[in-house]
């Protein structure tokens, strides 16, 4: 394993680029200015029937400066790493602020206090993906599609996988300098079966849309068992065929896995994000229903639900050292034995409620102004055994694996959709129903919540396409998760017509 | 921005750098100017500046493809390299095509989609934008928030056989989202070439007066109703077919709703990718640097055609529609510039019809729930009404639908005659609507806490 220090991510070239552009922007007249060099590659092999169906490998470059200029942001993006244009971005995203700051009575931006940190962080992984060649990658896919070839109506068999290589640096004129290297790699496959009547159905492993994702090397990818679950699924996708619709009734379900992730994510984590709660976001992403007071009022779930955001967790794909304002990663509680304590916030929005950031704000790239985003968003294991939880359920469906997610712009009424539903009757699982759907609304449904299932199952999962902001920006993001249970939610939406 | 001597410059030289006969190279980017104002105040304001250059090389049956957004010399090699690496390890497709001659009719250079004026509109302009903006919305108690954009966009092809194409274009952009006291929303957008033909005071006027409206919601029990989908909603619907079934992939791999010759909608609803529309001016040309044509998809409720590149015109012996993505995408072939047919009726005189219905403005995080009867999901945003006796009378509470788009588009009762043109990427993609008077509409669930 190679070791990568500061001076890998760091050369002689960027620390005078960066010092150039920190003093420039002083020398302007900013009281704060940040630099953020991100040297960034992507490599994504979407592999269909065995032929390359889409591929990316993309290399990019820039630098992003952010700069407060008598309490006002500007911020500009530049691709050119030579020292004019360096000055031109600071002098742009100067003249920017000042133009923020030309509307009357608007409140000046406060960030709340951070104590200048140098310091070199770096993701865990034993093997960079970027070494790795080209035939070891396909040939997990291979290995792996190739085990569907002969199960019946399967006529699309595809497997995807993913590396990230993030190289950040990051300065501001308080004196912080962070250098962090972020790997980040996952993968997985689907099976998708057709009848005579031309009905099709989807399963993947071990989640939909492209699979899991963790912030690990190639290790990571070569260890998942895509092989000896690939034809399992296939299956699955071709039985679902034949299974009966999923009932239009209310009854209680069991979600896990990748599911009760993105339950997760819209219904807890995207409404906790203090922008969107301060309107920031009211013009796109939306708003929120968690005023801030309802902080400690709000019964958000039953008193079994405990959840947090965490960027330290290793191996997650939302953990980092350092957010792109320059603040630690942590970890904070965002409900607490059912009640709903904490938000996730920036230095510019936690001032708001009297707090300090819990290390949050990420862009996507050096093009990007950074915002609120989630870290990881765990809802931490209950202490009932799996098998307990289902034994005990009279009716219900357990679901696994998204097709399809829907929530309003408070993050009040959801809906979402799943591969395929185990119908359990009487503690037992009884067979499998196709177009499985369920509907709720986010306080009723999260204090229906009556077991979550122990540490066993507990497992991060990785959420690559999070989208936000204007313009759009696409964060990583991690949810750890085990099994949990919700009493009486509505399911199926019927023969629409 | 890199004008066309400057971009086929970069092209050229990447080209040079590969050893193969079959290299397509493209090239895209510019400069976005966006203005973020949100609680009446400016909060996020920037410029963002990129050109990506994509290297696709083609041997045979194999293709390498690699992306970079510096081009100096050890770059490019490097891009090139990349490509060339991926080709040696793939394995044979037989979708791949190695590129094309020019063709004959060559594309014609667009010039009324550049505006000199637009590409330097600076921050301070944009700033006094808000502040109108702004100042109309604060006497009334209302919260503001949404972009102002301006910015310039090129795109140019070049491949190893002398084709190579270019076109440059300019784009002004605004959303706007109004909160009145008691919560309840309104929105407006608007985009055109020509940042200064956007009427930014005449849309925040009627966002004003919808937001007004918008008080004090009743509940309305989930059920079927006769809507009105505004132009905003209509393109959720137009969007999800496209998704849905537009493309050629979907059609070649049997995923598509799309039965060639088949009634599939009623007969009033005609839909159509035209990049020529004079309101929106598309990209003549594709990814692979064909020259995109007009295509008919529905017709009179019956589905016509679906759109090709390269790689499913060769697969389903047929012609390439010039309607390629950016080389590596798994989407395949895809419609940018959809366009419904107008109706014969005003908007008023639709509104003035209906007896009992919903008046709904846009449609929010829509989602495919069913693919194979086409049912997607979604929830009503900024502006629900009750339509009573031809009027609007009341807000009503957010509503989620679960409707078959195919079903829906074959209860179509009316069609407005005026439409509404949004753009979209760099000012190259498009869709055009008029609004849909549809009767048994299926809600399922309604936002309440
Ligand atoms: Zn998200």
């Amino acid at each position: 394993m190679k070791l990568y220090s500061a001076q890998d991510i760091s050369t002689k070239k960027d620390k005078e680029l960066i010092k150039i552009a920190l003093e420039h922007g002083k020398k302007l007249g900013a009281e704060y200015v940040e630099a953020r060099i991100v040297k960034q590659k992507k490599e994504d092999i979407h592999l269909k029937n065995g032929c390359l169906s889409g591929y990316q490998n993309n290399k990019g470059i820039g630098i992003g400066i952010r700069v407060l200029v008598d309490g006002y942001w500007g911020f500009a993006g530049n691709p050119d790493m030579k020292e004019d244009k360096v000055i031109t971005a600071v002098q742009r995203a100067y003249e920017i602020a000042k133009a923020s700051g030309s509307l009357k009575d608007t409140p000046k931006v406060e960030l709340s206090p951070l104590e200048p940190v140098v310091d070199h962080w770096c993701s865990q992984f034993e093997i960079n993906p970027f070494d790795v060649s080209l035939d070891e990658k396909l040939d997990i896919l291979y290995d792996a599609t190739n085990e569907m070839t002969d199960v019946p109506d399967i006529f699309l068999r595809e497997g995807f996988i993913t590396f990230w290589q993030d190289e950040k640096i990051f300065a501001t004129s308080d004196g912080t300098f962070i250098t962090q290297l972020i790997v980040q790699s996952g993968a997985g496959i689907s099976a998708t079966a057709r009848d005579d009547s031309g009905e099709i159905q989807i399963r993947s492993f071990p989640s939909s849309f492209r699979g899991d994702f963790h912030s690990a090397g190639f290790e990571f990818v070569k260890k998942m068992p895509l092989k000896i679950n690939a034809e399992r699924i296939a299956k699955e996708a071709s039985d679902l065929l034949k299974a009966p619709e999923c009932p239009v009734e209310t009854m209680d379900i069991i979600l896990g896995e990748s599911q009760l992730a993105l339950q997760v994510h819209e219904s807890c984590g995207h409404p906790v994000e203090l922008d969107r709660v301060f309107g920031m976001e009211a013009n796109y992403a939306g708003t929120s229903f968690m005023m801030p007071e309802l902080l400690g009022n709000l019964k958000y779930g039953s008193d079994i639900v405990n959840i947090v955001a965490d960027g330290t967790v290793i191996g997650a794909l939302g953990s980092f050292g350092y957010d792109d304002e320059g603040v630690k990663a942590c970890k904070s509680d965002i409900i607490k034995d059912g009640v709903f304590v904490g938000y996730l916030t920036s230095r510019e929005t936690a001032p708001k409620i009297d707090q300090v950031s819990n290390a949050t704000t990420r862009a996507t790239d050096w093009n990007n102004f950074p915002i609120i985003r989630m870290t990881n968003i765990n809802l931490l294991p209950g202490k009932t055994p799996l098998e307990k939880i289902i034994r005990s359920t009279k009716k219900g469906l357990l679901l696994k694996n998204n097709k399809s997610w829907s929530i309003d712009d408070k993050r009040i009424n959801f809906q979402f959709g799943c591969e395929i539903g185990w119908l359990i009757e009487n503690g037992t699982i009884t067979g499998i129903v196709k177009n499985p759907t369920y509907s709720g609304t986010t306080k009723e449904f999260w204090n229906s919540c009556d077991a979550i299932a122990n540490g066993k199952h507990y497992r991060m999962w990785g959420t690559p396409n999070c989208g936000k902001g204007q313009p759009g920006q696409i964060m990583k993001v991690g949810h750890g998760v085990s099994f949990a249970r919700f009493k009486n939610v509505k399911v199926g939406v019927g023969n629409v017509k | 921005m890199l004008n066309k001597k400057k971009a086929f410059q970069i092209l050229e030289q990447a080209i040079k750098k590969s050893s193969y006969k079959n290299v397509e190279v493209f090239l895209f980017g510019g400069k976005k100017h966006l203005t973020r104002f949100a609680e009446n105040t400016i909060h996020q304001n920037i410029i963002q500046k990129n050109y990506v250059l994509t290297v696709k090389i083609t041997d045979g049956k194999r293709v390498g493809i690699a992306k970079c957004n510096i081009f100096d010399g050890k770059n490019l090699a490097y891009v090139v390299e990349e490509a060339e690496k991926l080709m040696k390890h793939i394995r044979d497709d037989d979708m791949v095509v190695a590129p094309k001659s020019p063709e004959k009719g060559d594309y014609e250079e667009n010039k009324d989609n550049y505006h000199k004026k637009t590409s330097l509109v600076t921050p301070a302009e944009r700033a006094e934008t808000v502040m109108e903006i702004v100042s109309m919305c604060k006497p009334k108690k209302m919260v503001a928030a949404g972009t102002v954009v301006s910015g310039d966009s090129m795109f140019a092809y070049m491949n190893s056989k002398k084709r190579f194409a270019y076109d440059k274009r300019t784009f002004g952009d605004f959303t706007i989202t109004l909160t009145n006291e008691t919560g309840g929303t309104s929105s407006e957008s608007s985009s055109n070439n020509n940042f200064y033909e956007i009427d930014f005071i005449g849309l925040t006027k009627k966002a004003l007066k919808r937001a007004e409206m918008n008080q004090n919601p009743i509940e309305l029990k989930p059920g079927k109703y006769t809507v009105l989908l505004e132009e905003m909603a209509v393109t959720t619907l137009l969007d999800f077919l496209a998704i849905m079934g537009f493309g050629g992939l979907q059609y070649y791999e049997k995923r598509s709703f799309m039965k060639l010759g088949e009634k599939i909608t009623g007969d009033n609803i005609t839909v159509v990718d035209n990049p020529y529309n004079k309101l929106c001016f598309g990209l003549p040309f594709d990814f692979e640097g064909s020259n995109r044509r007009k295509i008919t998809l529905i017709e009179k409720g019956v589905a016509k055609n679906v759109v090709h590149d390269h790689r499913t015109a060769k697969v389903m012996n047929t012609k390439t529609t010039g309607h390629a993505l950016s080389p590596g995408s798994s989407l395949g072939p895809f419609p940018i510039n959809l366009e419904m047919n107008a109706g014969k009726k005003s908007t008023s005189s639709i509104l003035k019809s209906i007896d009992k219905g919903i008046l709904i403005t846009r449609f929010f995080y829509s989602n495919i729930v069913d693919r194979n009867k086409t049912t997607i999901t979604g929830m009503t945003r900024d502006g629900t009404f009750l339509i009573e006796n031809g009027k609007i009378t009341k807000p009503i509470l957010n509503m989620r639908f679960n409707e078959n788009v195919l079903e829906a588009l074959k209860r179509v009762d009316l069609i407005s005659k005026e439409r509404k043109v949004f753009l979209g990427y760099g000012g190259i993609e498009s869709t055009i609507v008029p609004k849909l008077l549809i009767r048994n509409f299926n809600f399922t669930g309604v936002s309440k806490l």
